[in-house]
């Protein structure tokens, strides 16, 4: 046998499917030269290896999707949506009147001190408006109208916006562009469960109230399980209010999930594993890379959206 | 969100009165409540003119007493007694049917508009053709086989109405000449327009609106053909229809009305006809003695008895449907009525923007008595009650949709804003019934444990054998309440089994929608040690257990569930389409407004009935009104509905043992509300149920009490409706607390906020309040100690450390430790009351803390998905090696 011929053989061993030999072949890719003989495991043996191949694989990956890719997509829209609000302010087509959709961008917020340049703010509080930024919960006056306005934001996953808002300290200011022009917040404090809730707003006041979680101890940065508020007071004069206040879902309060996600994520999860007995059947029949070519990007895709459904049954603001 | 506006009497019902003597309970008979009775007596006679001479075949002295005839209201029953009549035969057991005016000697009350004198003009005066009927066989009489019908010899009629066809000309266009009848006599109703409904056979001359329906409406007409016993005694009760359910009778505040009582004593003859022209006059001999036999009948049935179906013809000399003949008429009792003026002719007399409160039910009819107060008073406004249920307005309330809310309890999640909860009246539920005993008359000493509330409610009695054999959870039950041992030694001597319906006897007419009531009747049941045993799975000392669906359900809620899942397989067209059949059977109802009409006239809502078999439009409706007499019907009202509307409320166990029952009286009620506890953390009083039933003074409490109050906020009010509604509550604090059926008053069914009733402290309390409101401090009073707003110029806002203006979110009443607390609560206004100021600042109740919201899930995921993603990557070499040892 030349080494051509011994190389094509190691080729096709090494890709033949994994349920004939047990996944540690896998070491094999490593190794160069011909194989001591290893002994094979027995059927349910491997199959427990691959399903906890399989568990861990996706565990891990939705570690990675939560804590860091999540953060590409938030950027991504952010980048979008800034475009989208920059128009209106240029155009004046922003919303002030009447409902606003959800989703569509309502605000540009700055908290120098604590890193916040040019956030956008979209309408809606839901997980799903939150995974594109800070949400403005929509039963409340926008920022720089009369009363008391609330936005709430993620502190953990998708690009954590709202992570340090609790390093605010009283006297800090906050700027917050909306279609009816910029305004200037002082804030006046972090406000943890517990504490008294801050002083009457004075008539024709306006408030700022930023909703986000956080956590104490191990949990701290990446696993928040309090909601924590920053309040801050309008400096000059309120605009008044053209909305009437509109009803909103449960689902907008802090710390709600999106229990509406279940029924994509089954489908999600569904088609990743159809994804898998393709790659499956696909090596059977064709090369190893041809099948990783088609197979890897679909893998990929199913998995993203998969994980960003399943983010959007957990609590809103983490 | 559904909401229903006052006036919601303008339901569009028809109206009717079931046997009487039910009118319950000492509520209803509260001094200022019982309006002046009404008492007349009468000699009446039967006198026939036979050869010119007068001959007296009865006579009878007749008294006729009502109750409640002024200050009416819509659908309000009036009990109506009497003695001395001609005890009535042919009896049918609901007297408000079109068969009841075939009845013998009944004696017919019937609703008239107009005054009776002869000294009013023509227009306003009372007669046969303004007194509602709401079939047409009431009003129309024709006969093919005798040419001498008894209206023809009647003595006491004008010539014309003795004439062969008294009928319209020119004759109405919708009756066939061809079909008109060879002797015919109309009645035609003269509607409040001027405009008369001719009526005559089927109606086919027309009818007013109201009545067109009379085929198909559930609800009866209140024309009632009352039975009078042996010895001519006997009552009923008359529910008074006004304007907004009948226009066309058009009683009102400003239209006079009677209720005219006509005793049949049958018809006094006159078959000599002299002096009318010779068509009318019979033939003297077989003709003329013919004539006079049939007009000069006594009645085919005994006294007492009840109309059979074998011997179905009636004798009309004699017969209820007869009213109209003049021999009849000439011998009625008028009883004048007044009708209040009603709410709803608010938005006629007072076109100012109204200051809405929306909310409790339970206030509906105080607010009914109160709205009117208010928007004929020029120098007030005009007040709306919104009803929608507790739950929805206090959500509303706190999201500031609306400015203020009639409620019962705290709202579950605290207001995110200052709201004052003071306080308007003291009311409750009632579990009102409808059940007929063995001789057919209502029963009216009901007892009701807490467990038996439980056992209805949690569909746990199956309605029938087919069931049982279905569900098998609850196969051993009895099949209704009716049939339980429980029941029977509670209420000894009911009928256990027989003509009653067995789907009303086994459930309990209750809200489907959020409430405070469903809270409070659950409060109720939780708070018995036996009830909840039995939720939790115990059986009874008798061996029923509850139904699997409901076992250990958590209690008390907002809102009763339907748990059950049992699908009935029926051959019914209607249940191919599976549907779980106990709960068609509870079928509850979103308002309390509709419970109490269906109460009121033994509707039964179970929705069990088949239509439109064999058409695409095959459904199931509710079963519809239960026949009078064997009525088991049972619904959560509010007490209010039940003492206006005439029902029975049942007595409820008020201790374990199971010795001690509380009917709603005024004793009972306050008893209870002697038990309200203040509740700072809350800001309201709030009823200690387990108390209730542990303590000796809860044993005289009612349990269906509760503190209804007004809650509106003390922050971010406009300043007009500010003053609006401080106004309201410092009225509602004093003038608006006497018991009454007048405007401005509290009807039956509320304990006035009053010393008297030991309720002073929490009138102060909505009378301080009020100050609170209109100045909008900001800050609500103290509960235990309430010391009145500063009231002098000057920002009434505390500044510094003051409480909530509401972010909307976080934020609860009361004290807090949590561990970030960076203020301490400190009282911002020191108390610097002297005697005689007039500026007093009152201690202020710290509003609110902010309330963390806590997650597990949020604060596991994480953490959970990397442990499995570690224990992985343990397991997998871990897994292989074992795996490969193994297999050495």
């Amino acid at each position: 046998m030349n080494a051509v011929q011994t190389a094509v053989k190691e080729r096709i061993v090494r890709f033949a499917p994994p349920t004939l030999r047990g996944p540690g072949s896998w070491k094999l890719i490593q190794r160069r030269g011909p194989r001591p003989a290893r002994r094979e495991l027995p059927a349910r043996a491997s199959a427990t290896v691959w399903v906890l191949v399989g568990c861990c694989l996706l565990a891990v990956w939705f570690l990675l999707y939560a804590l860091v890719l999540s953060g590409l997509q938030e950027a991504r829209a952010q980048t979008l949506l800034y475009a989208q609000i920059r128009e209106q302010f240029a155009l004046g087509t922003g919303p002030v009147d009447g409902p606003i959709p959800y989703g569509s961008p309502v605000a540009v917020m700055s908290a120098k001190s604590v890193g916040l340049t040019d956030v956008v703010v979209v309408e809606g509080t839901t997980a799903a408006e939150l995974t594109a930024g800070p949400g403005h919960l929509s039963n409340t006056p926008l920022p720089g109208e009369v009363g008391v306005s609330v936005i709430m934001g993620r502190s953990t996953t998708f690009g954590r916006p709202f992570g340090e808002i609790t390093s605010l300290r009283s006297g800090d200011e906050m700027t917050i562009t909306t279609s009816l022009g910029t305004f200037t917040y002082t804030v006046s404090g972090v406000r943890y469960p517990g504490d008294r809730l801050p002083a009457a707003l004075p008539a024709g006041g306006a408030r700022l109230v930023l909703v986000t979680t956080y956590a104490e101890g191990w949990r701290s940065g990446w696993a928040p399980d309090q909601t924590v508020f920053v309040d801050a007071t309008l400096k000059g004069k309120a605009q008044p209010t053209g909305r009437t206040p509109s009803t909103i879902p449960d689902t907008a309060l802090p710390m709600q999930g999106l229990p509406s996600a279940l029924m994509p994520l089954v489908l999600w999860m569904q088609g990743l594993v159809l994804a898998a007995v393709g790659i499956v059947w696909g090596r059977q029949r064709w090369s190893g890379w041809t099948t990783w070519l088609v197979g890897l990007p679909v893998a990929i895709a199913l998995l993203w959206a998969a994980a960003e459904t399943a983010i959007l049954l957990l609590p809103n603001v983490i | 969100m559904t909401l229903r506006r006052r006036p919601i009497t303008a339901l569009g019902v028809v109206v009717a009165a079931g046997f009487a003597f039910a009118a319950p309970a000492e509520l209803a008979a509260t001094p200022a409540a019982s309006a002046a009775g009404f008492s007349a007596t009468e000699t009446i006679y039967r006198d026939h003119l036979v050869g010119g001479a007068n001959q007296v075949v009865d006579t009878r002295t007749v008294t006729v007493k009502a109750g409640g005839t002024t200050n009416l209201r819509e659908r309000q029953q009036i009990s109506v007694t009497w003695s001395g009549a001609h005890p009535t035969g042919g009896i049918v057991g609901d007297v408000n049917s079109e068969k009841a005016s075939q009845e013998e000697y009944p004696v017919v009350l019937m609703e008239c508009r107009g005054v009776d004198s002869t000294t009013v003009a023509a227009s306003q005066r009372l007669s046969q053709e303004t007194c509602w009927t709401q079939t047409p066989a009431e009003r129309f009489d024709s006969s093919y086989t005798y040419q001498w019908p008894s209206y023809r010899l009647d003595r006491y009629a004008s010539a014309a109405d003795r004439g062969a066809i008294v009928a319209p000309s020119p004759y109405p266009a919708g009756c066939p000449i061809t079909a008109q009848a060879p002797v015919e006599h109309w009645v035609p109703f003269v509607a409040s327009s001027g405009q008369v409904y001719q009526g005559g056979l089927n109606g086919c001359g027309g009818m007013a609106p109201e009545a067109a329906n009379f085929a198909t409406s559930t609800v009866p007409g209140n024309t009632t053909y009352g039975v009078s016993d042996t010895h001519g005694n006997g009552a009923a009760s008359f529910v008074a229809q006004s304007v907004e359910s009948n226009a066309s009778l058009g009683c009102s505040s400003s239209v006079k009305c009677a209720l005219v009582v006509i005793p049949i004593m049958g018809m006094s003859c006159d078959p000599a006809a002299a002096g009318l022209p010779p068509a009318d006059q019979p033939v003297p001999g077989p003709e003329a003695d013919a004539a006079f036999a049939l007009c000069s009948g006594t009645g085919h049935y005994q006294a007492g008895q009840l109309a059979s179906s074998s011997q179905n013809q009636e004798d009309p000399a004699v017969a209820g449907r007869m009213w109209w003949a003049a021999s009849n008429w000439r011998n009625r009792i008028t009883i004048p009525l007044t009708f209040a003026v009603a709410s709803s002719s608010c938005s006629v007399v007072n076109k100012s923007a109204p200051v809405d409160i929306y909310g409790s039910e339970l206030m509906a009819q105080a607010t009914e008595q109160w709205a009117p107060y208010f928007c004929l008073d020029p120098k007030l406004f005009n007040l709306t009650h919104v009803q929608t249920s507790e739950p929805e307005a206090k959500n509303l309330l706190a999201s500031g949709g609306i400015e203020a809310a009639f409620a019962a309890d705290p709202p579950l999640t605290p207001f995110g804003r200052p709201v004052v909860q003071a306080p308007v009246a003291v009311s409750g539920f009632a579990v009102s019934y409808l059940i007929d005993d063995a001789s057919g008359h209502p029963y009216t000493k009901l007892r009701l444990s807490p467990r038996l509330l439980a056992k209805l409610l949690s569909e746990s009695y199956p309605t029938g054998p087919g069931i049982a054999a279905g569900e098998t959870g609850i196969a051993h039950n009895p099949y209704d309440m009716a049939l339980d041992p429980e029941f029977q030694a509670l209420n000894p001597g009911l009928p256990t089994s027989g003509p009653f319906d067995a789907t009303g006897a086994s459930m309990l007419l209750a809200l489907s929608s959020n409430s405070d009531v469903t809270w409070a009747l659950t409060s109720y049941l939780n708070a018995d040690p036996l009830a909840r045993a039995w939720l939790n799975g115990q059986p009874d000392p008798w061996g029923m257990v509850v139904n699997p669906a409901y076992k250990g359900l958590s209690l008390p809620t907002e809102r009763w569930p339907l748990l059950d899942t049992f699908v009935y397989n029926s051959t019914s067209p209607c249940l191919q389409n599976p549907a779980p059949y106990l709960q068609l059977v509870a079928a509850p109802l979103s308002s309390m407004t509709n419970i109490s009409l269906d109460m009121q006239f033994g509707i039964e809502n179970s929705q069990l009935q088949c239509v439109n078999q064999n058409t695409p439009a095959v459904k199931l409706v509710a079963l519809g009104r239960e026949i009078p007499g064997q009525r088991f019907l049972l619904g959560v009202t509010s007490l209010a509905d039940s003492t206006r509307y005439g029902m029975s409320a049942a007595a409820l166990q008020t201790d374990i043992a199971g010795t001690t029952f509380a009917s709603p009286t005024t004793a009972s009620l306050r008893a209870a509300a002697a038990m309200l506890t203040p509740d700072t953390s809350k800001g309201a009083w709030l009823m200690p149920y387990s108390a209730m039933h542990s303590s000796p003074q809860g044993e005289a409490a009612y349990p269906g009490t509760m503190l209804l109050t007004a809650d509106i906020p003390t922050s971010g009010l406009p300043k007009v409706d500010a003053a609006r509604y401080g106004r309201f509550l410092s009225l509602a604090s004093g003038a608006m607390q006497s018991a009454g059926l007048g405007n401005g008053q509290l009807p039956p069914g509320y304990l006035p906020l009053t010393a008297g009733n030991g309720l002073g402290g929490l009138a102060q309390f909505t009378s301080v309040a009020a100050g609170y409101v209109t100045a909008q401090s900001g800050t609500v009073p103290s509960l235990t100690n309430p010391v009145a707003v500063r009231t002098s110029s000057g920002p009434p806002t505390p500044t510094g450390t003051g409480p909530s203006t509401g972010g909307g979110l976080g934020a609860r009443p009361g004290p807090s430790t949590g561990p970030h607390a960076t203020t301490a609560p400190t009282p911002t206004a020191k108390a610097t009351a002297t005697g005689g100021s007039a500026t007093v600042a009152g201690p202020i109740q710290p509003v609110g803390m902010t309330v963390g919201l806590r997650s597990g899930l949020a604060g596991l995921m994480l953490p959970l998905v990397l442990l499995l993603a570690l224990v992985g990557a343990v397991a997998i070499p871990l897994t292989t090696y074992l795996g490969r040892r193994a297999s050495e």
